[in-house]
């Protein structure tokens, strides 16, 4: 698939993206800045090898293994904390060489930079002209560069790191060739991992084989994300580039009394400018995946002014916008004190010179809901409000029930995320389930109680056993529980007793041990006032063990209970109160 | 506004002269828009027929009789017993006419149950504020934001929870409340001063015997009481028209004296 034919200009779409990869890229930095020589170096994260060299891996030191695991394997390993930062600041130099052949950078994250193509073969005649220009400029001896072009980014991304040129049009079919786990190996490309090992277990390894599936079944399956990463591999995804007036809307900026040349401070203004962005943006319910980060710095020679374009595939967290904000000043303000330090002495330290301004500029916007909840204007306000609920806590803690198939209470209903198509859930819904609980259904789970309901004292529940048991003239409930201090004891043991004070249970063929007269829940004791059932059921024989009996029974209390019994152990399904 | 010199006068004179002033400014102290946003009106007393729906919200004919109002008041706080089964009764009614809901904290509902009732699913958001990486999430926070745009919020805090509902979060939630369209419901907690109490207490379950038959509707006994409420007590039977019709002969509305009304609701 690598480029046959010179593309002319006109075949390149608008979205195409080249995209340079250079693999390893913290081990460079490592190397660059600590002024480590060739040798094999391992980078640790938070559980242990998180990337190591290639002489390293020769020897058998691996992705994951313990610090002390890799250092038995490779005695001359040399081992480094792995700090983004780092690698952030180092990078910096690659963007500015590409810079100078090129504008529009946007960096995905350090190691990974996209371009759009059409500026550039407009430029230099052709996409392979530019391709040739932009691997001349980053050249450097002690890392590889791929590059890789698409139609999409993500696939841009994956031909990068394959160094393959996909043919305008060509997206759907390049991502066919490749085997399914692809998706996860680029982490900045944020597939969900989880739906990918799920495809894998169902036997479906080839991308192939995903984007043959039915969207909606994919949908049902695997919520928005599924779909979208469908869509992704069938190569259509469009960009939500905003136009250049409504990016001033939202671009803030600040500049300090007087020019700073502090990272520390100047990092701090930073942060304090991508919080305020940040509510901005929350309170309208939107989420930033590119941002333009430009700063104008004074030095000797003049003002500068300086931008670099940062990209996600997700959302870009106030965290992540500061984050990068420190980087990219880090990397301009060094540079001047580094011209400076070589020159003069660092007490002479004249203040006019440093950071004078500082802007941030959101180019791709999008909504957290990009459809509306109920197609009425007037739902518009209650849109809004629920947005800006999902933007406080996150997408999923904000859902809306949806009636699916299924028998039992919980089965019936599946939770979408506001904003995304019920539609998708619904259909797996079909038109009759036989042996559905029968209505009403009990409106709680057991579990909405953190105790067991007990409206009447304990003296009353504590009389009554008293009584029973005088009558039996035998201590046949057990006392000891209802003696426990807390009715909050976490067991909240489920029983159903018969009049002698015996476990009842349900056999296999479905029938009572004996007839129920008490329910025991934690330390509370019920008289069972009215009971019917056992009503088996006998679901899901591939998954083994769905089979049971439900009982309902209404108590003294009163409640009602809707009890389930498998394998003699009781709980409560649902409650009536 | 300037006085006249009032020192010549005595205390007899003084004490007329500032209440007629007084009466002069009081219709422009007193806040306008306050008494409707609180669900109270002027022009209703206890016994005045039902208000519109524009400042209500539509509930259950059973009790409709009982709330003065005739439904839960907009703009206000209302509170209730933490009973599920009236939750869904009263959901499905307002989701059935149109009205959005937002709950907050009602885990473990099975949702099913509102459908059954009449309700519209699709109407109702459920907000989970179970913190799932130590981030602690206020519920009031997340409510105050709720209340600017939907028709009824409905607030549940866990068994456990260790809020409590401080005079700042009241202030801070009616606030938001009263300039909006939104009728707060809290459940299961005490919130001072609300303008309507629904209290209820399950007496009876009907449709199963020993052995036989299936639970088919519940009768709650229902105490409402509040500002500009006359309490009144009644009994509420939650299920199939069969079941509601064979007690509306024998139920009546009961008006009940205040000091009736202090033990029932302790």
């Amino acid at each position: 698939m690598t480029t046959a034919r010179v593309l002319s200009v006109s075949e390149i779409s608008n979205d195409r993206v080249i995209v340079l990869w250079f693999p390893d890229f913290p081990i460079y930095a490592v190397r660059e800045e600590l002024g480590v020589n060739e040798g094999p170096v391992a980078l640790l994260g938070r559980h242990g090898v998180r990337l190591c060299s290639a002489e390293a891996r020769a020897q058998g030191v691996r992705r994951g293994m313990r610090k002390r695991q890799a250092q038995a394997v490779c005695s001359d390993l040399e081992v480094f904390d792995y700090d983004l930062d780092r690698d952030g600041r180092c990078f910096e130099s690659f963007l500015s060489d590409i810079d100078s052949i090129s504008a529009g950078i946007e960096v995905i994250r350090p190691g990974l930079v996209a371009l759009r193509s059409r500026p550039l073969a407009d430029y230099y005649g052709s996409e392979e002209a530019a391709v040739v220009k932009l691997l001349d400029v980053v050249a450097r001896p002690g890392i590889d560069t791929f590059i890789g072009a698409a139609d999409t980014l993500p696939a841009a991304i994956l031909a990068a790191r394959r160094g393959l040129i996909v043919q305008p049009g060509g997206d759907a079919e390049f991502f066919n060739s490749l085997k399914l786990h692809a998706l996860i190996e680029e982490e900045s490309l944020q597939c969900p991992r989880e739906m990918i090992e799920t495809l894998q277990a169902m036997g479906i390894s080839a991308i192939r084989a995903f984007s043959e599936l039915p969207r909606n079944l994919v949908g049902s399956r695997f919520g928005a994300s599924g779909t979208y990463w469908w869509d992704v591999v069938r190569g259509d995804v469009e960009g939500r580039v905003l136009d250049e007036e409504k990016r001033k809307d939202w671009a803030i900026s600040t500049s300090p009394d007087s020019p700073l040349l502090q990272t520390d401070t100047a990092a701090f203004l930073g942060r304090q400018l991508a919080v305020q962005l940040h509510e901005r943006l929350v309170s309208a319910g939107l989420i930033c995946r590119r941002l333009a980060i430009r700063a104008v710095i004074r030095s000797e020679t003049g003002d500068h002014f300086v931008e670099r374009v940062w990209r996600s595939q997700g959302q870009l967290s106030e965290n992540a916008i500061a984050n990068r904000i420190r980087w990219q000043l880090e990397a301009w303000l060094a540079k001047i004190t580094t011209a400076r330090g070589e020159t003069e002495d660092l007490v002479e330290f004249d203040s006019e010179q440093g950071l004078i301004e500082l802007a941030l500029e959101p180019i791709e916007l999008v909504h957290t809901t990009t459809r509306g909840l109920w197609d009425h204007k007037d739902d518009e306000e209650v849109t809004a409000v629920l947005a800006r609920v999902q933007t406080m806590l996150g997408p999923d803690k904000v859902t809306t029930p949806v009636k699916t198939g299924g028998r039992g209470p919980k089965e019936r209903i599946t939770f979408v995320p506001i904003g995304e198509s019920s539609e998708i859930a619904s259909c797996a819904q079909t038109a009759d389930w036989v042996g559905q609980l029968p209505a009403p259904i009990p409106p709680v789970a057991g579990e909405y109680y953190s105790t067991p309901i007990n409206r009447q004292n304990t003296a009353k529940v504590r009389d009554l056993v008293q009584r029973r048991s005088e009558e039996k003239e035998a201590q046949i409930l057990p006392f000891d529980v209802l003696a426990s201090p807390s009715a909050r004891h976490p067991s909240r043991t489920v029983k159903v007793l018969d009049a002698s004070g015996q476990s009842v249970a349900v056999t296999g063929r479905a029938r009572l041990t004996s007839v129920p007269k008490f329910f025991r829940w934690g330390s509370a004791v019920y008289e069972i006032t009215g009971w019917a059932g056992p009503w088996p059921v006998d679901e899901q024989w591939w998954a083994e063990g769905k089979r049971f009996a439900r009982l309902q029974i209404t108590t003294d209390q009163p409640a009602g209970f809707m009890l389930v019994c498998k394998e003699s152990n009781w709980r409560v399904e649902g409650i009536y109160a | 506004m300037s006085l006249p010199d009032l020192s010549v006068l005595d205390r007899e004179e003084k004490i007329s002269i500032l209440r007629s002033k007084m009466a002069a400014v009081a219709p422009v102290i007193q806040p306008v828009g306050m008494d409707v946003a609180l669900g109270r009106r002027e022009s209703y007393s206890a016994d005045s027929p039902v208000v519109s729906g524009a400042d209500t919200l539509p509930v259950h004919s059973q009790l409709a009789r009982l709330i003065s109002i005739g439904g839960l008041p907009r703009a206000a706080v209302t509170s209730i017993t933490d009973s599920p089964s009236l939750l869904v009764a009263l959901m499905a009614s307002v989701t059935a006419s149109g009205q959005c809901v937002a709950v907050v904290g009602l885990q473990n509902f099975h949702w099913v149950a509102v459908e059954e009732a009449g309700g519209d699913l699709e109407k109702i958001s459920v907000v989970d504020i179970e913190a799932d990486d130590g981030q602690d999430v206020d519920p009031f926070k997340i409510v105050s934001v709720l209340c600017e745009g939907l028709d009824l919020v409905i607030l549940r805090l866990a068994d456990g929870s260790k809020r409590a509902v401080t005079q700042g979060i009241v202030r801070a939630i009616e606030a938001r409340l009263r300039s909006s369209k939104c009728a707060l419901l809290v459940c299961g907690m005490h919130w001072p001063a609300s303008s309507l109490n629904i209290n209820a207490e399950l007496v009876d379950i009907h449709g199963l015997r020993m052995g036989k038959g299936r639970i088919k509707a519940l009768s709650f006994e229902v105490s409402v009481s509040g500002k500009k409420q006359q309490p009144r007590r009644g009994t509420w039977v939650i299920g199939p028209e069969e079941y509601v019709r064979l007690f509306e002969d024998r139920d009546q509305v009961t008006e009940v004296s205040q000091v009736e009304m202090y033990e029932v609701t302790g």
